[in-house]
Order: C-alpha cells, then structure tokens, then sequence
C-alpha cells in the first residue's frame, strides 16, 4: 500500500466525519489550513485520539519532537507529518 | 513541613510584604530596568519597557475616572494584556478579565455584573471592545494598551485586585473580588517556597479569566524574573517552547503532563532545565507525576490545591518520586500554607478524618460579588476559633500526618481541563436555547482521573436539532463548557428522592453506541 499526501488527507477527512455530522458541519467547511482545535471543531485531548487510531490505520508512529505544534492542528500539517513517518 | 529539595539558604532577600501588587512589579523594575520581564507574541519586553507602557494604560484609565473598583480587560497573549492589567492595578482599580475566546453574550453579561465604565484592550480586540461598550446599558469608555506614553503618576492603592467569574448553578456567573492582601500573602510564601529569583524564567500557560495566571504574573516578577507566555497553538504540546526558552519554573494543568506523555514528549531527563513543575486546577495522577519527575531530573514536582475563593492556591505537596503519596492513583494535595486555616467538616460541622474542606485566613476574599445570599451560605463563622471559613464543597481525607487528599465533589460542580464547571449552569442553558423540559449534562469520558468534556441528555422529540442546539450553547457558553455530544431519550432514571440519577446516565454513557445518540 502507498501513502501520499492526498490519500492521507481523505483518511483524516474520512476519520473527521462523524464529529463534523455532531456539530452539522460538512467536509467543505474545514479546509485544509485550518486550525482544527483553535476552530473547536477538536479539543486537544480529541485531537490526540484522533491522532492515535490514524497511528493504529497507518502502523506508524509520528514523531512528535519534530513536528511543529501548530502544524498538527491541520489537516494539512497532520497528513504532511505522517507521509514523512510513512515514508521514513 | 514538606521542605524537601528546599535549601536552608533562603535566596530572596529579606523586605516588607507590600499592601499593593504593583509594588513587586515596580521593586524588580528599579532593581534592574534592562532585564527580560516578558516575553509574548515573539518578542521580549524589559520591565522598563513594560513599566512605561503601563504606565501609559494607568494614565487613560485615571483620566476616565470609572466609578467603581473594577476596569475589564480585554486582550489576549499580547503585550497590551500585560501592560493593560499591570496599569489598572496601577491606576488603583482591580481587573476583571474578558477573554476574547468566550463569547460576546457571555462576556456582556459579566460587564454588567461588574457595572464596569471602562474596558481595557489591546490593538487587536479595539473593535469587540467598541462592541462590547456599546452593549453596556450605562456609558462604558475604551483604552487600548501596548503603546508606551505618559509619565509616572502616583498610584493610590484600592482593596480589590481583580474579579474573576466563576460559573454558577443558577445559570448566571459568579464574581470573586480578590484583595491585594490575599495575593500577597501567597506570593510571599511561594517565593520562598519555589525560592525564586532573578535568574528564573516563568512560564505562562493560564487565560487570565483563571486565577493560576496570577501565580504566573506575581511571583515572577515579584522575583525579578522573566515571563514567557505560550503562543497559543503550543499549548497542547510546549515541550519545544520549554526547552527553546529555557524555561525553569512551570506550572499548568496535568492535562498538559497526559498530553505530553501521550506525544511520547515525557521522557526521562527531556527537561533539564526546570527546577520547579507545578500542577493544580485538577487531580494529578500519581503515575504522571512520577513520569514528569523523571522528565526533570534537575527539580522537584509540586502538587498545588485551592479554590479561586482562597486565592490561587492554598495548600500544597511536594512529589517523592520513590514513594508517591497517593489515594486512588490521585496525588495527595498535601498540607496548609502558612498563615491558611484548614478544617475537614463532618455533616454535623464536627471536626473528622473525612468530610468537607473549609478554609480560612488572609486568602479568603471578602464573597460573592453583589451576592450576600450565596455569600452567606459559602462563608460561614465556624470551628472552636469562631473564625471565618469558606466551605469548598469539596470532600476531603486527612492522614495521620496532616496531609489531606482529593475525594470528590458534594454537589455538581465538575473541572473539566482544570475548569470550574457547574453543571447547573449548563442545564440551564441547555434548557433555554432547547426548550426542552430536561437537560441533564455529567462530565464525560473522565480518563486517568482527568474529565476531558461535558455529554448531556435531552427529551427525544429534540433529536433533529442537536447541530443548531450545540451551535447556540457554543454562542452563551465558554468552549470548555459547551456539550461535546448530546443523548436524547425520554427514559431519565431517577433516585429515590426524585432527582435524575447521574450514576446510572453515567453508566449508559460506558455502554457501546446506543440509538439516539448524536
């Protein structure tokens, strides 16, 4: 199986949706660059789960001391950061 | 006493407790104008930078003339929200912090309360300031903060310092006006305790509207040190932050120590230049607090405790990573600080090993602001002394060595990420945005003894409104207070003495997905 950006960013959309349904909000509201805890569509501790079933998914483990802590927040930033555990 | 780690050489230097918080603030300035007292947004301030720029807030606010003891402060991890609270004290008058993350319908109603004529703000906030003045039914003024002008002018001291609202069971916030005495008698012995000193760099995690912030503020720079406040995206994961700042003394929530851990951040020996850890606003876990020992290994982990009502914190433990004192896997909250009277209350109002924590002494505040009805059901004369307590609420245990330990709530006040929460307030919101009957809301999912969010039940007939009834909690309620998930069902368990059994509501929300969720 191989991962690129795109297909990691409909993973985490994919893993985003129910929340997004609760708040009644769809896939075209959250953009790519938006910060999804400041947005509170996650709190940090969601974010964190979040993170940890994609981990699970994607047999990978992020490296959380070279991430800039802003850049986890977004899908973005989030599916950049696992292509480059994945690909490590 | 716990003075473990404690040396017998006291670092401060022996001088007179002030009566006024500007007075630490104005000591560390004449001492050294050039050193680093701030660092926020990016860039650093000396405290002869601060200090003009605060003078400069102290100056319009006098200009204004505001009747009353308070001036709100809107502004947000700026240099503005420093020197703006820094030159209401200055200007003699308390600060009451309106945080632009809540809001607006939340932060108008705790204007009014407040009666305040005046708004501090800085740049960025000038135009929810104007909005937030033009929704005072009496005439309300703006100053923005962070640009430096005006000369010194003498300062005359009032009682308060600052307000803080807290939520409340009836659905209307409540204001705790808080004495620069009762902040002074804290920082006088937490500079000894933490024995902080110039060399020392703070950090800055705490929202002002929460009283933690004050320790952040006051004992830095009554120390002479320097303030390093976290940008906003790095509070979830500040291990950066700590070691790019070379931070030394931290204190925030455990919530901050659980994520850390669960980013793989807390390993042995990751921080080496913290001398001091401190965690209060909820349980620490034993376990966690062992961890970020050892993340430590240069400084010591503090376990604080107390209510806003008592001012920050009032009594405190000092972790032996070796043998933790625990109950439960919650870290023991310790013993009184000094000058603080501690009473464990049995339903009767006898002293007992279990019951409820009463506090007295110089950091109790005078009450509930403009409310002498839940001020004299929460403060109360008591005990063989026949002194003035205030009872927390919360339930307590006391071992054979006077230290005490967390056991739970008495009534349905919940901390969610270290925030105060009633959840009477939340109903009460819920049921007015709803109009359902019904609103039952517990803290949920509560994992390694930590609450992470708010889940509530609502009648069934609502079930197609969950979006638009979260949508408009979201606009009357701060975010931490807002429901994470709403349940709707007709079947309420009750308890015998008919009210909605939570424990049981509870146990429903363990079971896997059950229809009518959303």
């Amino acid at each position: 199986m191989s991962f690129n950006e795109v297909t990691v960013r409909e993973r985490i959309r994919t893993a985003l949706t129910p929340r997004l349904t609760e708040m009644g909000l769809t896939q075209a509201d959250v953009g790519d660059g938006m910060s999804l805890t400041q947005s509170g569509v996650l709190d940090s501790f969601a974010l964190m789960e979040l993170i940890g079933r994609l981990e699970q998914d994607l047999h990978v483990e992020l490296d959380f001391e070279s991430v800039e802590p802003e850049q986890f927040t977004t899908v973005k930033g989030l599916a950049a950061a696992f292509v480059k555990a994945l690909t490590a | 006493m716990e003075e473990r780690g404690v040396q017998e050489e006291a670092v401060i230097v022996s001088r007179p407790a002030p009566d006024h918080l500007w007075t630490y603030f104005e000591r560390a300035w004449r001492t050294a104008p050039e050193r680093l007292a701030l660092h926020v947004d990016g860039r650093g301030w000396t405290y002869a930078e601060l200090a003009v720029r605060a003078l400069a807030v102290s100056e319009a606010v006098q200009r204004h003339q505001p009747n009353g003891p308070f001036v709100g402060l809107h502004a947000h991890r700026s240099i503005g929200a420093y020197a703006g609270l820094l030159g209401i004290l200055h200007a003699g008058k308390a600060y009451v912090p309106l945080n632009p993350q809540v809001p607006a319908d939340r932060l108008s109603t705790i204007a009014g309360l407040a009666d305040l004529e005046l708004i501090v703000a800085d740049a960025a906030r000038e135009a929810s300031a104007q909005d937030l003045a033009a929704r005072r039914s009496a005439p309300c003024g703006i100053v923005l903060a962070g640009d430096a002008i005006g000369p010194a002018a003498p300062h005359r001291a009032g009682q308060e310092a600052y307000m803080l609202f807290t939520s409340g069971s009836t659905g209307v916030p409540k204001g705790v006006p808080i004495r620069h005495a009762s902040v002074v008698a804290y920082v006088e012995h937490l500079l000894e305790r933490f024995e902080a000193g110039p060399e020392d760099r703070f950090s800055q995690t705490f929202e002002l509207t929460f009283d933690l912030s004050v320790h952040d503020l006051f004992v830095c720079w009554a120390a002479g040190a320097s303030l390093h406040v976290l940008p906003q995206d790095q509070l979830m994961a500040p291990a950066r932050f700590i070691r790019e700042h070379g931070i030394t003394q931290w204190f925030s929530v455990p919530s901050a120590a659980v994520l850390l851990d669960r980013m793989r951040l807390l390993k042995p020996g990751a921080f080496p230049s913290l001398r001091v850890s401190a965690f209060c606003g909820e349980p620490l876990p034993a376990d966690l607090a062992v961890k970020w020992a050892a993340a430590t290994p240069n400084g010591r982990v503090e376990n604080l405790y107390g209510p806003t009502e008592a001012t920050i914190a009032i009594t405190g433990h000092v972790l032996d990573p070796a043998a933790p004192k625990a109950r439960h896997g919650i870290l023991c909250i310790g013993r009184p600080f000094p000058g603080a009277r501690v009473r464990v209350v049995d339903a009767d109002g006898n002293d007992a090993p279990i019951g409820e924590l009463w506090l007295g002494g110089p950091q109790l505040s005078t009450g509930y602001w403009k409310d002498p009805e839940r001020t004299a059901t929460a403060f109360v004369i008591g005990g063989p002394d026949r002194e003035r307590y205030y009872r927390t609420g919360d339930q307590v245990q006391r071992d054979a060595d006077g230290d005490l330990y967390f056991i739970s709530r008495l009534d349905d006040q919940v901390k969610v990420r270290g925030h105060r929460i009633e959840l009477q307030e939340v109903n009460q919101v819920l049921k007015a945005v709803s109009g359902g009957a019904f609103a039952y809301a517990l803290a949920h999912p509560v994992r390694d003894g930590i609450a992470q969010g708010i889940e509530a039940f609502l009648p069934l007939a609502l079930q197609a409104e969950g979006a638009s009834i979260l949508e408009a909690c979201a606009l009357r309620l701060p975010e931490y207070m807002v429901p994470a998930r709403l349940h709707f069902t007709d079947d309420i368990p009750f308890t015998t003495s008919g009210k909605a059994d939570l424990r049981a509501l509870r146990a429903r929300l363990e079971e896997p997905a059950r229809t009518g969720d959303r």
